[in-house]
């Protein structure tokens, strides 16, 4: 016999959706948006109010991507910029995965967890949860440095490659969109309290890879 | 019309749109303000401009998807591209259908209500007086819709006027239309 | 009906893409690509001068009955006014111009017959071709963060997917 009463309301364990478009074009603006943040605190921090002004009517039409030239695309405060988005994302998304997934968080930190076991986490879950596919490839020399691969970045969908371009100037351009990804790695592990160096890597697109060096 | 209006985009929503789970989004905006919000050291009113800004760049891109997509015409009256945000733009990207309503008398200006928002799903604003009151969380959306509107040609002035983030009764868009940019409607389209 | 070339006007009349289908066709220089462009453009604009009022007014009516015409994928004389089709014996022209004010044009061969059913047909698809670019243009060059709005379109994935199309269509 069920006890189910017919008049409860159905809970809807769809998840919600969005068009991907949306997603696709917020994480276009994240460089743009990094590099502006970045020039207009250093205009402040030069505390000259009238060139604070200028720069803010100079990218009041845009659509051209000439923010991309600024000095300042290839500074650490850029960087840095981007990959603390990653890392609040980080920290916040192991916790919604964990929960989603329904696995015992007292579990996790109660016992410690093998380290392979994060980045398997991270491999499979986290990037599924991102991107719709698993990290292609792990690698590790079994004292704290991984490498992960993946072989389509599915960001760089839309990025291809500009005919009669530079190559170099597209990766390097490329790259700084990685920034999120790394940050995004790098809050994981830290919600699992592992400190660690991540860096992109970057030869061909889309194929992109991160190097980890953990602490421990 | 706006039964039609609304079979027609839900049919492309079901059947054009390439999805994403929502909470990715949700998320990864969170993050973009928070660091914000660290970057501008707490100045709710910069980090409200540069919301803005990022989301005008999104309109100006987004609107060719929204046409390429769903085919529509242009609009015969302000009346009608409010009822065409709200049913198609919004239920086609995000999968929500604000209220349009609180029309002017000169039929210029009009709200949109967000009985969701999935931008705002599971946010909290920082515990801070000053963030209640000068922080609009969803701002990306005054930008979007600006910079979409203004590429058909219509100058608009977008503002939020409430948000239940800061313990509003609801979360509310104004849109006011400035003038039809005439000059710059391609011809042929007038 | 074959489909020769694809030429891509920005909404200030400058060209912002072209390319060539069939081979063996003849290429003009860079500053001939550029006038007949500039022409299209300024020629489009005379042309929907030139329409009589009549014609205008009668857009309302689709317009009040236009959230059918939401899904639909041909919609015969619904767009207003302008130049959107030359025919000649050789080849034939059909341009598609969006709200906005992009121009998305193709040259084909020309019609086979002045049978007006095999003309509108032509231009059904033509014009059906015409959005499915449009939708590929918003996919992967309005989505690629290193695209300057306006500016000339230098996309591998954009050329291959156009391609790819045009190929099916034909």
């Amino acid at each position: 016999m069920s006890n189910i009463n017919p008049q409860s309301p159905i809970i809807d364990f769809q998840p919600k959706l969005v068009n991907s478009i949306c997603l696709e074009l917020l994480l276009n603006e994240l460089v743009p948006l990094s590099i502006s943040t970045t020039e207009i605190l250093k205009t402040q921090a030069n505390d000259i109010h009238d060139q604070l002004v200028k720069i803010q009517l100079k990218d009041s039409y845009t659509g051209d991507i000439s923010i991309l030239d600024s000095e300042l695309s290839s500074s650490d405060d850029v960087s840095f910029r981007l990959e603390q988005i990653g890392y609040n994302f980080g920290l916040r998304v192991s916790e919604l995965l964990n929960y989603n997934n329904n696995i015992n968080q007292s579990d996790l930190l109660t016992q410690p967890l093998e380290l392979l076991t994060i980045m398997k986490f991270i491999c499979r879950d986290v990037w599924k949860f991102n991107y719709g596919k698993q990290i292609d490839n792990l690698r590790t020399n079994h004292r704290g440095t991984f490498v992960l691969i993946d072989n389509e970045f599915k960001y760089f969908k839309y990025l291809s490659s500009n005919v009669n371009k530079d190559e170099v100037l597209l990766l390097q351009r490329a790259k700084l969109w990685l920034y999120l990804p790394c940050g995004i790695i790098k809050g994981v592990l830290k919600s699992y309290d592992v400190d660690a160096l991540v860096t992109p890597e970057l030869t061909t697109l889309p194929k992109v890879s991160f190097n980890i060096q953990t602490t421990i | 019309m706006s039964k039609s209006l609304r079979i027609a985009s839900d049919d492309i929503w079901k059947n054009k749109v390439e999805k994403v789970n929502a909470e990715v989004f949700t998320l990864t905006y969170g993050s973009i303000v928070a660091q914000l919000v660290r970057d501008f050291k707490n100045d709710y009113n910069q980090v409200n401009a540069q919301l803005e800004k990022m989301g005008y760049n999104i309109g100006i891109r987004l609107i060719e998807e929204f046409l390429a997509k769903t085919n529509q015409g242009r609009c015969s009256s302000f009346k009608e591209t409010a009822e065409v945000i709200s049913k198609v733009g919004f239920k086609i990207f995000l999968n929500i259908t604000p209220q349009v309503t609180n029309w002017s008398t000169d039929s210029k200006q009009f709200s949109l209500i967000f009985d969701e928002n999935p931008l705002e799903e599971f946010v909290e604003l920082p515990d801070d007086e000053k963030a209640k009151q000068q922080l609009w969380y969803s701002n990306v959306l005054v930008g979007v819709l600006k910079g979409a509107l203004e590429m058909v040609q219509l100058d608009v002035d977008a503002e939020f006027v409430s948000d239940v983030l800061r313990g509003d009764d609801r979360t509310e868009l104004k849109l006011k239309l400035n003038r039809v940019l005439k000059d710059e409607i391609p011809t042929g389209e007038d | 009906m074959v489909i020769h070339s694809l030429y891509i006007i920005n909404k200030a009349g400058g060209l912002i893409y072209q390319t060539d289908f069939t081979p063996g066709l003849n290429k003009l220089t860079a500053n001939e690509y550029l006038v007949l462009a500039g022409t299209i453009h300024g020629v489009f604009a005379i042309a929907s001068k030139l329409t009589p009022t009549a014609l205008k007014l009668s857009t309302p009516s689709s317009l009040s009955s236009q959230s059918s015409s939401l899904s639909q994928t041909s919609s015969h004389g619904s767009k207003n006014s302008g130049l959107r089709c030359i025919e000649t014996d050789k080849f034939s022209i059909f341009i598609y111009q969006t709200l906005t004010g992009v121009k998305f044009m193709l040259i084909t061969s020309g019609p086979t017959s002045k049978d007006i059913n095999d003309l509108n047909y032509s231009s059904d698809v033509a014009e059906g071709l015409l959005k499915n670019i449009y939708a590929i243009y918003s996919d992967y060059v309005m989505k690629n963060p290193f695209y300057s709005l306006d500016m000339p379109i230098r996309v591998d994935l954009f050329d291959t997917k156009v391609r790819e199309l045009v190929k099916g269509t034909a």
